[in-house]
């Protein structure tokens, strides 16, 4: 009887992973443009990270006539070194989407000294073929913290209360969402220091149900709007606020599409435009070899996306105003955005 | 070898060579319905996985963590007693060798690559004792216990490696890089082949030697089978179930311990992609059989990097190799599959002849 | 005259490597008591599963009143009213008889709810019918065997059988209970009509009981006759295909020294009952000590406390003047205890290993056969397991063959085998021919008797009279837990040992006290 238990359970392993990710995902290369190869941690579909910076490669394509191919690791952490090597053989340019990457991708990219590495959203210096690009994620979430407490207390609008409660849902608790977490914090604290900014940590980017779970709880804590940073796993916490009728603020991409009844804004990542910028540096021959590239709100690396003009828009005129008018505080440097640990 | 080829086991590997036969069958179904040669698609997996020495070495570098999980499934379940906490395991050990690879950094590289793997496996080894102590004394079911486990190991890891053990460089979940007279070498340039894979071959053969040669092995497959007939022998089964379910968080342990010394010299949050499951599918698959789980891993790890290859070459998703092994394991694992069908089919041929000569 | 009912013809039935039957005719008459005999393996259930439905004969047909049918499931022979009672019980133990009896086809009110005062009714009134008395209400698992025979007879009635199949009905019953048994059984056919099919092996019951009877070996049906023409002698050729010898055994003088002496013992049943209430005895070498008792009268406790298995809750008892209460069971085994269990399938081997592993249970930590202290020499091993094959006739393809793949005499001598090849100086051998064919029980009463003569004390245990009297030097009787008498062989008849076995004697012993 344990033996059938356990291989149901087993079965059930294997058919999930299978249905995770079905969708065909390597984009047939012809012609004989720039070849890029574009290495994911994770995998295309998140409408979030990972897809922003397929779409700067795609823009890329249409732009300069390179050719590409993506290469998904589907967060096997087994996967990373191999589908690194195959790209590396493949392109000449390799961007290279994932904190997880890390070490990896300086062992690489030593390998393959006539390749250009572009690491997005770590900081490496030193190694000549080898571009990272960091972005200051902090000061985008100060905006996206700023626009939350502003919203938190305005109960004109349906589903918000009194309390000066928001929350935020992040993925895993590791440096980078720790930097939005600190961003969000702050900018929050900046419009009222009486709001408090429950956060919780779904421990995965890559299932809605923890983010559902997750978001659900702060909602019931009397949070109002919920800051997503968790890749795919947000997308449960837009099923919360839409089944709850409260709010959430997306990430990486402008994700007000998704449900623009729910999500009032999202702090946009430019993870594409970034990739395609470097790209063009790199074919123009004025790349800074060996360099970090930092894309803050100064580089319009970073920015609150509010969607098109045919959604309803919660965030008012006043309110974007405020937000322009922070954000030239922290590109001038007279506000200082905190950095997380 | 010989005992492998017995009558029992014989029909087992027909079975066994029919549903994998019949599962890449149903993975060409799949490629055409896609409109894909299957021959083209087949052709790059085995290229991808054999076809040059990075290929095979990249093949056997999975094969690592594979084996040594599924032994430690296979003894465990040998035993009678069920290890699903492999995972934690391998979490718990992977992290212990790092802390000693961040820690000792003054001991000479030979002293701490044993000192790694020491760590390791009694790390490992600890954490299913506890599971398995429950079991005996309070009929705690172990396969409950063992999960939930899991869940504590990689929390509990994760949190060390954001906060108290977190690393100063770049962005990322994981501790400092261990001191690097600590690392094994690699073997082939480009793969993450490294000498761990002869450390694995070596616990292998010991594992093998004590599950099929020794009064130990004998004791727990017959606690397994039948505990209450191993009481009866004089075999202390409760101890067997403890000591086997050690020997496997140990193994799942080691399984950690090479993840950190010879492939990522330092411990990720998500250093293992759930080797111990699919440890635990291929001592399914192979019944428990030490060289069983050692050439399934082998065709395991061929599956996953040709896989890869399979895909970025003429964009047949890796997943569907999934769906082959699902499909491998419904057939095997359902101990009726391909077998019996094989075998009305004979006896049906062989009867019909019979009636025939009846009549006449 | 009589109506025929069910007519096999030429029923084969092919499994894996066996011809369990090879064409079969068979014809069942209305009102009869048919009995099919034959050893384990002979093919009686195969055939009796193929009338109910169980299993699709691979040729042949089957005619029912004089029209043929295709059982593809259980289903279709009821529909019939052919009901079957197997041999291991097919019940819930955690619902009440009721339940168990209408489970399937529960009577419903508001068509999803159970009719559970229904169910109860009709249980009732089925069992009034019938003359088989039982509580409707009465869990299932704490019923005794022969309760729990009755609840499947009724529940076969339920479902409306005019036909039951009675598979090895007796095997698991005492003498009372296999008496009550056919006492049901008359009363179904003579008053209420119903045809019987019983399958067993024991020949005074076919005697006993059947009308007609049917015989079966290797596949084949080697025959049909009326009971009033059969014998025991001519059935037993029938059944084995040569004469059967019934020897008288030989038994020797021997020494008499004591080997085993138990104090006051007293133990505890899973239940945490008190299951042995301050049992002493003693044994001696060269002599056959038979436990009788009705089952669960402790006898299995008493052999699991001598064994190590199970803890004492008081007294003790000593090997060769070595006290050997709560030792383990490979201590117990090194003083001088080898133990056949009641159960080879529960205890006494694993039906997953082979025979070779089976028969090394119980030396893997000794010279020859394990070395260094870990590594076995399989070769040793092999030998051992040849010459113990060879010596106690054990009918395999070879040492490698699983013992689940063994007739169950088979089996029992791979156990027999083990167990005697320890050379202790005390046996404990419990039920040793349970479901073991004709020619085996021979073959092991000898070897048993062979034992006592080379002076080795046996302790006896069978819930078959018969054969504690053909075996024993001395007979105890056991009931509830304590030792009701204790008799030399000869001295007591049946009619007497079965007062003991059920404690009517005790009101006036205790008085004579």
């Amino acid at each position: 009887m344990k033996k059938r238990v356990l291989i149901f359970l087993a079965l059930m392993l294997v058919v999930s992973t299978a249905l995770v990710g079905c969708q065909n995902s390597a984009t047939p290369a012809d012609g004989d443009g720039v070849k890029v190869g574009l290495v994911l941690a994770g995998g295309l579909g998140d409408r979030s990270f990972y897809d922003s910076s397929h779409e700067g490669v795609e823009q890329a394509k249409k732009d300069f006539g390179i050719e590409y191919k993506v290469y998904e690791c589907r967060n096997d952490s087994s996967l990373l070194n191999d589908q690194l090597v195959q790209a590396s053989q493949y392109a000449s340019i390799v961007a290279v989407v994932g904190f997880e990457f890390y070490d990896v991708v300086q062992e690489i990219a030593k390998e393959f000294p006539d390749v250009y590495y572009i690491y997005v959203d770590n900081e490496i210096e030193g190694i000549d073929n080898l571009i990272t690009i960091s972005y200051a994620e902090n000061e985008g979430s100060f905006l996206a913290g700023a626009l939350a407490a502003m919203l938190t207390t305005e109960t004109s609008i349906e589903g918000i209360d009194e309390g000066k409660v928001i929350g935020m849902v992040g993925g895993v608790d590791i440096p980078v969402i720790r930097n939005f977490q600190a961003g969000y914090e702050a900018g929050a604290k900046y419009i009222d220091p009486e709001v408090e900014v429950e956060v919780l940590f779904a421990g995965d980017f890559e299932d809605p149900a923890k983010g559902k779970e997750n978001a659900t709880v702060l909602y019931s804590r009397g949070a109002d709007i919920v800051f997503q940073v968790a890749g795919k796993t947000g997308e449960g916490v837009f099923e919360a606020a839409a089944e709850l009728g409260k709010f959430a603020i997306g990430v990486d991409s402008d994700q007000r599409y998704i449900n623009p009844d729910v999500i009032v804004a999202s702090m946009v990542k430019k993870v594409g435009k970034s990739i395609y910028d470097t790209i063009e540096n790199i074919q123009k021959g004025n790349v800074d070899k060996g360099k970090v590239v930092y894309y803050g709100l100064n580089q319009e690396g970073v920015e609150l996306g509010y969607g098109t003009d045919d959604m309803v828009q919660f965030a008012t005129e006043d309110m974007k105003a405020k937000i322009e008018d922070i954000k030239a505080k922290i590109i001038s440097g007279e506000i200082e955005v905190p950095k997380g640990k | 070898m010989k005992s492998i080829l017995k009558k029992g086991n014989l029909e087992y590997l027909t079975s066994l060579f029919i549903s994998i036969l019949a599962s890449l069958l149903i993975g060409a179904l799949i490629m055409m319905a896609n409109s894909r040669s299957p021959l083209v698609g087949y052709g790059a997996l085995i290229t991808g996985a054999f076809g040059s020495t990075y290929s095979l070495a990249t093949t056997f570098a999975k094969t690592v963590p594979l084996v040594l999980t599924g032994l430690a499934t296979a003894i465990s379940f040998r035993s009678g007693i069920s290890n699903i906490g492999g995972e934690g395991q391998l979490y718990l050990g992977a992290f212990a060798a790092a802390y000693v690879g961040i820690t000792f950094t003054n001991i000479p590289g030979f002293l701490g690559i044993a000192l790694a793997i020491l760590a390791g496996a009694l790390v490992g080894g600890i954490y299913a004792f506890f599971p398995a102590l429950l079991k005996v004394k309070y009929q705690v079911d172990e396969v409950i216990t063992t999960i939930m486990l899991n869940t504590v190991a990689t929390l509990f890891t994760g949190y060390l490696v954001n906060y108290p053990f977190a690393s100063s460089q770049g962005k990322m979940g994981g501790t400092e890089m261990i001191t690097e007279s600590f690392r094994l070498s690699r073997l082939v340039r480009l793969s993450t082949l490294n000498t761990s894979i002869f450390f694995m071959g070596f616990i292998a053969i010991v594992i093998y030697y004590l599950m099929e040669k020794t009064s130990f092995g004998y004791d727990s497959k017959m606690v397994g089978q039948n505990s209450l007939f191993g009481r009866y022998g004089g075999i202390k089964d409760k101890k067997q179930m403890v000591v086997a379910m050690v020997i496997s968080g140990a193994l799942c342990g080691l399984a950690g311990v090479f993840e950190v010394i010879g492939v990522h010299y330092r411990f990720l949050q998500h250093i293992s992609p759930g080797y111990a499951f699919d440890g635990m599918l291929i001592a399914l698959i192979v019944k428990n059989n030490p060289i069983g789980v050692i050439l399934m891993s082998i065709f395991f790890g061929a599956l996953k990097t040709g896989s890869i290859s399979m895909e970025n070459a003429i964009g047949i998703p890796s997943e569907l190799v999934s769906v082959i092994q699902a499909i491998i394991i419904l057939f095997i694992a359902g101990e009726t599959g391909f077998k019996n069908i094989y075998k009305n089919w004979r006896l049906k041929k062989l009867h019909q002849g019979k009636v025939g000569e009846e009549n006449v | 005259m009589e109506e025929i009912l069910i007519e096999l013809r030429n029923i084969s039935k092919q499994f894996p490597g066996v011809l369990a039957n090879d064409n079969i005719n068979l014809e069942i008459k209305k009102g009869e008591i048919h009995a099919i005999v034959g050893e384990n393996g002979a093919g009686k259930s195969t055939l009796m599963n193929i009338l109910y439905g169980l299993h699709e004969p691979t040729a042949g047909e089957i005619y029912f009143k004089g029209n043929p049918v295709r059982f593809t499931s259980p289903l279709d022979a009821i529909k019939l009213g052919i009901g079957m009672v197997h041999q291991h019980f097919m019940l819930v133990p955690s619902f009440t008889v009721a339940e168990n009896i209408v489970l399937g086809i529960e009577p419903k009110r508001k068509k999803f709810l159970v009719d559970r005062e229904k169910a109860i009714k009709e249980t009732k009134e089925l069992s009034q019918t019938y003359g088989l008395a039982v509580d409707p209400e009465i869990k299932v698992e704490s019923l005794s065997v022969g309760i729990q025979q009755r609840v499947e007879i009724l529940k076969a009635l339920y479902k409306g059988a005019d036909v039951l199949i009675l598979d090895e009905p007796t095997a698991v019953l005492t003498p009372q209970e296999t008496a009550e048994l056919f006492k049901v059984i008359r009363k179904l056919v003579d008053e209420l009509g119903k045809t019987i099919i019983i399958i067993t092996h024991k020949l005074q019951e076919v005697l006993a009981i059947s009308t007609r009877v049917s015989v079966m070996r290797q596949g084949k049906l080697v025959g049909t006759l009326d009971t009033k023409d059969a014998n025991e002698h001519l059935l037993a050729e029938m059944m084995v295909g040569r004469e059967v010898l019934f020897d008288k055994l030989e038994k020797k003088p021997t020494e008499k020294n004591e080997v085993l002496k138990v104090n006051g013992l007293r133990a505890k049943d899973n239940r945490g009952l008190l299951a042995l209430k301050d049992i002493s005895f003693s044994l001696k070498s060269g002599e056959i000590l038979g436990i009788a008792g009705i089952e669960g009268n402790g006898q299995s406790e008493l052999v699991e406390v001598l064994a190590g298995l199970r803890k004492k809750d008081g007294g003790e008892f000593y090997i060769n003047g070595v006290e050997a209460s709560d030792k383990s069971p490979r201590e117990i085994r090194k003083l001088g205890i080898a133990h056949v269990p009641e159960d080879r399938l529960a205890m006494g081997l694993s039906t997953e290993a082979s025979i070779a592993e089976n028969m090394l249970m119980g030396s893997q930590y000794d010279e020859p056969y394990r070395m260094k202290g870990i590594h076995l020499n399989k070769l040793k091993i092999k030998e051992m397991s040849k010459k113990l094959i060879k010596e106690f006739d054990i009918r395999t393809p070879s040492e490698e063959t699983l013992a689940g793949n063994l007739s169950g005499g088979n089996m029992q001598k791979v156990v027999i085998a083990r167990e005697f090849s320890f050379n202790t100086p005390i046996l404990i051998i419990s039920q040793p021919t349970r479901g073991v064919d004709i020619g085996a029980i021979e073959f092991i009463h000898t070897q048993i008797i062979e034992k006592r003569n080379e002076g080795c004390a046996i302790l006896l245990i069978s819930a078959e009279l018969d054969e504690i009297f053909r075996l024993s030097d001395r007979i105890m009787t056991i009931y509830e837990g304590r030792i009701t008498g204790e008799f030399d062989a000869g001295q007591i008849t049946r009619q007497e040992i079965g007062l003991y076995m059920t404690g009517k004697n005790m009101n006036s012993s205790e008085e004579g006290a």
